[in-house]
């Protein structure tokens, strides 16, 4: 069995998993698409403000799946005897993780198309107010430090708490980078810690797209750097991990 | 042989878990790990799994030190505490496992063997115990193993399903196949193992068959009844109790001999211990 076959049914098999528990497919897929539909389009006046929260939003559906699936997923999975009986089996180093990022993609990409339809739906926006190649790149690439924090935090949170902890850093992040109002419409305190979170960096990423102006240096960087403190982090965690339940 | 752990050493902050501890599996037998709980026999298996590191000493499966997929396809196992995805079905889970193996056998044939089909579309998270522990030696065998190492695969369950697992074992060993299998079931041990392996608080306290080590006990046990009452005697020469019961014109009745039990010659070698 070669490693992309073998990669290939862990994440069918993963993401028939996920797609049975209604209460994973309703949080993570569902609800940004109603929160948008609730509380962002009846704030969308201009066509301008439309295709600015569409893209907000689809951050936030992004983050919603990538935090939650990486970090309640792999917080949760490390202490079942199921995940214990998959390394006794003849299979690939890394495996397990790349299935998780592969179906992470999977139902990031139905959050983002629920998004999508919702603003179709529900406002003027047309297909071709997307400028789509950038949109679907950035999306996904700007995704890469969020998924590198749930590993981070699935790695080092026991299962018991880490669905408060996740909530607790999606909600703050989402709410601090602006991802739910304009950065010019959050509180002044918050206002100032803004521009230094990498949901705001992830945002700018999008917003630069839809506003169609070239995208400020210093959020690219930031959230490279981000993505580079994450991964040293995780690939610590990872080790310390495999210390503690491999020896 | 398939199996050899020699001077296994682990220990978990001060506690010892395994002290020194050397054993074999030979080609095409059952072997019984047997032990009290907290003996060391779940660390053992998960040390042969790859599953822990041994501070101390070496296991070679198939003469491999290393726990390479080659060895990883030849051996089936199932742990202590089976949990498969609560969601997943049965057919869907032993699918699953049946792609991590070049030639794995038909899932139909499993779910024939281990009278799963009438519950194939179940989800795991609804399953018995039976079922639970029936699906995990299926998954086990699906890769046609040469060894099975089981951690306690009978624990909790109704004679009728230990009856298809013993079976199975059987079987198993009859096409060629070697088992070990963690028990602290000593009946389960006399009834399917052909060796046994007796540890306690991580020491080995004995390796033979099982005629070997009930022969630590030297006595038999006599039971017989004098004037309605049930008498129960020890002794070394069963013959000779019974000829000075005649002797000395004792009126005895339902006279039966045992011999020892390899509970009596496990509790035997732990007080010598």
């Amino acid at each position: 069995m070669n490693y992309l076959k073998q990669l290939y049914y862990h994440s069918y098999f993963l993401a028939i998993e996920l797609c049975r528990q209604p209460m994973y497919v309703v949080s993570s897929i569902l609800f940004p698409s109603m929160f948008f539909w609730f509380f962002g389009i009846p704030n969308a006046k201009t066509p301008d403000a439309i295709i600015f929260l569409t893209y907000s939003f689809s951050c936030f559906s992004v983050l919603s799946v990538v935090l939650f699936q990486f970090s309640v997923g792999i917080s949760q999975e490390k202490e079942t005897s199921w995940y214990f009986y998959l390394r006794s089996l003849p299979s690939y180093r890394g495996i397990i993780l790349g299935s998780r990022i592969i179906s992470g993609f999977i139902f990031s990409s139905f959050a983002v198309a629920g998004v999508l339809c919702t603003a179709f739906i529900f406002s003027d926006l047309k297909l071709a107010d997307i400028d789509w190649v950038l949109f679907l790149i950035r999306i996904f690439a700007g995704a890469i430090p969020f998924a590198l924090l749930g590993i981070c935090l699935g790695q080092w949170v026991g299962s018991k708490t880490i669905l408060p902890v996740a909530n607790l850093v999606y909600l703050v992040l989402s709410f601090a980078g602006g991802l739910w109002m304009p950065p010019s419409a959050l509180p002044t305190a918050v206002q100032k810690i803004s521009p230094y979170l990498p949901t705001r960096m992830y945002g700018e990423l999008m917003w630069s797209v839809a506003s169609k102006i070239p995208t400020e240096s210093r959020y690219v960087y930031g959230l490279g750097i981000y993505a580079a403190i994450f991964l040293f982090l995780s690939i610590w965690l990872i080790k310390r991990e495999e210390q503690i339940s491999f020896s | 042989m398939v199996i050899e752990v020699k001077n296994l050493k682990k220990n978990y902050a001060a506690k010892v878990i395994l002290n020194d501890l050397s054993f074999s599996v030979a080609a095409g037998s059952i072997v019984a790990f047997l032990g009290p709980n907290g003996a060391g026999k779940s660390t053992t298996l998960k040390i042969l799994m790859g599953l822990k590191k041994a501070d101390q000493g070496h296991c070679k499966i198939l003469g491999e030190l290393n726990h390479n997929n080659f060895v990883k396809s030849q051996i089936g196992y199932t742990s202590q505490e089976l949990s498969f995805p609560p969601h997943l079905k049965i057919f869907e889970i032993l699918n699953f496992v049946s792609t991590h193996f070049l030639q794995p056998l038909p899932v139909d044939q499993l779910l024939n063997r281990f009278d799963l089909v009438k519950i194939k579309n179940n989800k795991a998270g609804d399953l018995s115990g039976g079922e639970q522990r029936r699906l995990g030696l299926a998954s086990a065998l699906i890769g046609r193993p040469k060894i099975l190492i089981l951690d306690e695969p009978t624990t909790g369950l109704d004679v009728e399903s230990r009856q298809i697992l013993w079976d199975e074992f059987r079987s198993f060993k009859k096409s060629g196949g070697s088992i070990l299998l963690s028990t602290h079931d000593l009946n389960e041990a006399s009834l399917v193992a052909d060796q046994v392996v007796v540890l306690d608080e991580g020491q080995l306290l004995a390796q033979g068959s099982i005629a070997e080590i009930k022969s630590c006990v030297d006595y038999k046990k006599v039971c017989f009844e004098v004037q309605n009452e049930l008498k129960t005697e020890h002794t070394q020469d069963a013959d000779l109790f019974v000829k000075n019961l005649v002797l000395n014109k004792i009126e005895f009745k339902n006279i039966h001999i045992f011999d020892s039990t390899l509970e009596e010659a496990f509790l035997k070698m732990r007080k010598k211990k």
